[in-house]
């Protein structure tokens, strides 16, 4: 078991590995000259290569992709031109308030379509199931930034019930944090309604009941635990989903986080802050996907680790 | 003897779309106390089924039991509430599914899918129920250091075990078992037969034995009830059905089986295939596979006579 670990984590290197030269790659491929973006307009040709030296930008593509390593392995992701500080101290600072956010929308998100698929998926062909896959529906068809503009429209700006934006108070976290989890509960709400209706039509469900095992103690205990199997698995592939939708939402609701950094990065182009965020989100992504399968081979006997 | 379990004029549909399905048509069984009835028939002939209606748990909005009544203990199963049935289920009277493949939780360790009816009925807590547990794998042979283990880490034979544990468990007065070996290989089923023989006898329990084969029934069973088309279409003593059958799907399914002694006769095989619960033959549901079908069995259906003492048999042109 240890050792099925040890070698999914090693395969976890080499996917980071492959996402450090792409960002490296991307950034460097981009159009403009970093150099001349850090020098006002009249700067001679002079100044420009000596800022470039001083970048390192004027050395073949693969010296500085290894400078570049050899420094994040130490933990120096470079530093920002724009805010001139250290790109690990900027983007730590931003993380834990997008990962309250993100973190909050998906227990949010859990806590509304887990019930609801469960009710769906038992009563079958009712109203509230149909409710249900309507709400689906509309949840993984909508745009995170008219749900946002939406929400403040009525909640901010006619109820006036939520700030609009900013950060501080738990009623700063509530608009974002629903906009966050939606597509995700939508996704949910699905998995385990059909996760739900599939396991009640099992034998060993039957046979449960054949025990005396009241209808309430089988929904709850026994299938539940069946049906949310399938949704464990995607919540790895959501935090992805989720740190995208943070760039667009933290920008809605001005929540000082990493998607507003990275929006702010792109705008300014900062080119090592960008590639330092990709870099980051990509282990972040990596990370939570490989802790999700270990999780997995733990409430899935049946499923060991490969 | 006293009836323990007593089915009345049965019927139960399956209804899926726009199809219906007419599972049971008109059964009635009767098992006494310490009584093991075997049921015999080929597939779908509603044997499942049966069962399922005696513990209430037809497939919801699927299953439906359109007329009759089942009386168990001298009370009506069908108006029992939820909770009293959910009382008995499981403790006076539990069931081995036919296929020990897919009626154990996939998620749940083997020693939880038995201490669950101990936790459930004898209110015991979770230690008390591992204790109890233990004592009940040991009975079937599974070694007390595989209870953590999950069913997809035994076989069909060890799964088919748990499944006879659990069902064990608290002793029940009517044990259903359908096709209890069926799903498992012949030396495995040998040793599963003798086991549950030795229990029966042991606690004295009822055995609603369901199988298609009769060697099982001879060796187990002091009754047998022979099932086609949703019906019972022969009743009786082993001994006396086995001996003198009248019905000719009976008969058709004696001289199917192979014998070892003597000289090797082609083995008869019934005609035609079996009744198709969606669309029932008129008349005798066997009809069209009956060398023996007169004018009347295509028309009406046969009436239920006794032609021996406790022996039943629905047929118009019965063998004499
Ligand atoms: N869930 C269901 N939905 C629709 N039809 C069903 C369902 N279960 C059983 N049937 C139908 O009811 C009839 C009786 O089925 P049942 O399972 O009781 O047969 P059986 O005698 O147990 O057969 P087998 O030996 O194959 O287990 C069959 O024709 C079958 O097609
Ligand atoms: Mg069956």
């Amino acid at each position: 078991m240890l050792q099925k670990i040890i070698r999914r984590a090693l395969a976890t290197v080499v996917v980071l590995i492959g996402v450090s030269i792409i960002a490296f790659l991307l950034v460097r491929l981009a159009p403009g000259d970093p150099a001349k973006l850090m020098l006002p307009d009249t700067a001679t040709e002079e100044t420009i290569q000596a800022m470039r030296e001083k970048m390192g930008t004027d050395k073949p593509l693969f010296i500085q992709y290894l400078t570049y390593m050899k420094n994040v392995l130490k933990g120096d992701l470079g530093t920002s031109y724009h805010y001139n500080r250290s790109c690990s101290q900027l983007i730590f600072s931003r993380l834990p308030s997008t990962a309250k956010l993100a973190g909050f929308g998906m227990l949010l998100s859990l806590c509304f379509s887990i019930p609801l698929g469960m009710i769906a998926g038992i009563k079958k062909g009712s109203f509230i199931d149909t409710l249900s896959m309507f709400f689906a529906m509309i949840g993984q068809s909508m745009s995170h930034v008219w749900l946002g503009l939406m929400l403040i429209l009525i909640f901010a700006v006619n109820l006036k019930w939520l700030p609009s934006m900013g950060t501080g108070t738990f009623k700063h976290m509530i608009m974002p944090a629903i906009v966050i989890g939606f597509q995700f509960s939508a996704l949910a709400t699905r998995m385990v309604r059909s996760g739900m209706i599939d396991v009640l039509q099992e034998d060993y469900i039957t046979a449960t009941r054949a025990k005396g095992i009241s209808k309430f103690k089988v929904y709850t205990k026994y299938a539940f635990k069946n049906a949310l199997l399938p949704v464990v698995t995607v919540v790895g592939s959501q935090v992805g989903a989720m740190m995208s939708g943070s760039m667009v939402i933290e920008t809605v609701f001005s929540w000082p986080g990493i998607g507003s950094l990275t929006t702010q990065a792109i705008y300014n182009r900062d080119y090592q802050l960008i590639q330092s965020i990709l870099l980051i989100s990509a282990t972040i992504f990596v990370v939570c996907n490989l802790l999700v399968d270990i999780l997995y081979t733990f409430i899935d006997p049946r499923i060991s680790f490969n | 003897m006293e009836d323990l379990l007593k089915i009345e004029d049965l019927y139960v549909e399956y209804r899926v779309g726009g199809t219906v399905a007419k599972a049971i048509n008109g059964v009635d069984l009767t098992i006494g106390k310490g009584e093991a009835l075997g049921l015999v028939g080929e597939s779908g002939a509603g044997k499942t089924t049966t069962a399922l209606s005696v513990l209430n748990l037809l497939p919801e909005k699927i299953g439906f039991i359109t007329k009759g009544k089942i009386t168990f203990d001298g009370r009506s199963v069908l108006d029992m509430s939820d909770k009293e049935m959910s009382g008995i289920r499981g403790s006076k009277i539990s069931m081995v599914f036919q296929n020990p493949l897919t009626s154990l939780n996939p998620v749940f360790t083997v020693g939880h899918q038995v201490e669950m009816v101990l936790e459930h009925h004898k209110h015991l807590n979770k230690k008390e129920a591992r204790a109890e547990a233990v004592k009940l794998f040991a009975m079937v042979g599974i070694p007390e250091y595989r209870l953590n283990d999950y069913p997809h880490q035994f076989s069909g034979g060890m799964r088919q075990r748990v499944g006879i544990a659990a069902a064990l468990a608290c002793s029940p007065e009517l044990l259903i078992a359908d096709e209890p070996t069926t799903a498992l290989d012949v030396t495995i089923q040998a040793q599963i037969l003798e086991m549950m023989k030795d229990l029966q006898k042991q606690y004295s329990t009822s055995l609603l034995m369901i199988t298609h084969n009769l060697g099982i029934i001879a060796e187990l069973c002091q009754k047998v009830a022979i099932m086609y088309g949703g019906k019972i279409v022969e009743y009786g003593t082993v001994e006396e059905v086995f001996n003198h059958p009248k019905h000719w799907y009976t008969i058709g399914l004696i001289n199917a089986i192979p014998k070892l002694k003597g000289e090797r006769e082609r083995l008869e095989s019934i005609p035609g295939l079996v009744a198709n619960s969606q669309d029932l033959p008129g008349g005798c549901s066997f009809h069209p596979r009956c060398r023996y079908c007169t004018e009347q069995c295509m028309n009406e259906i046969p009436a239920t006579e006794e032609v021996a003492e406790g022996h039943y048999v629905a047929c118009w042109n019965r063998r004499t």
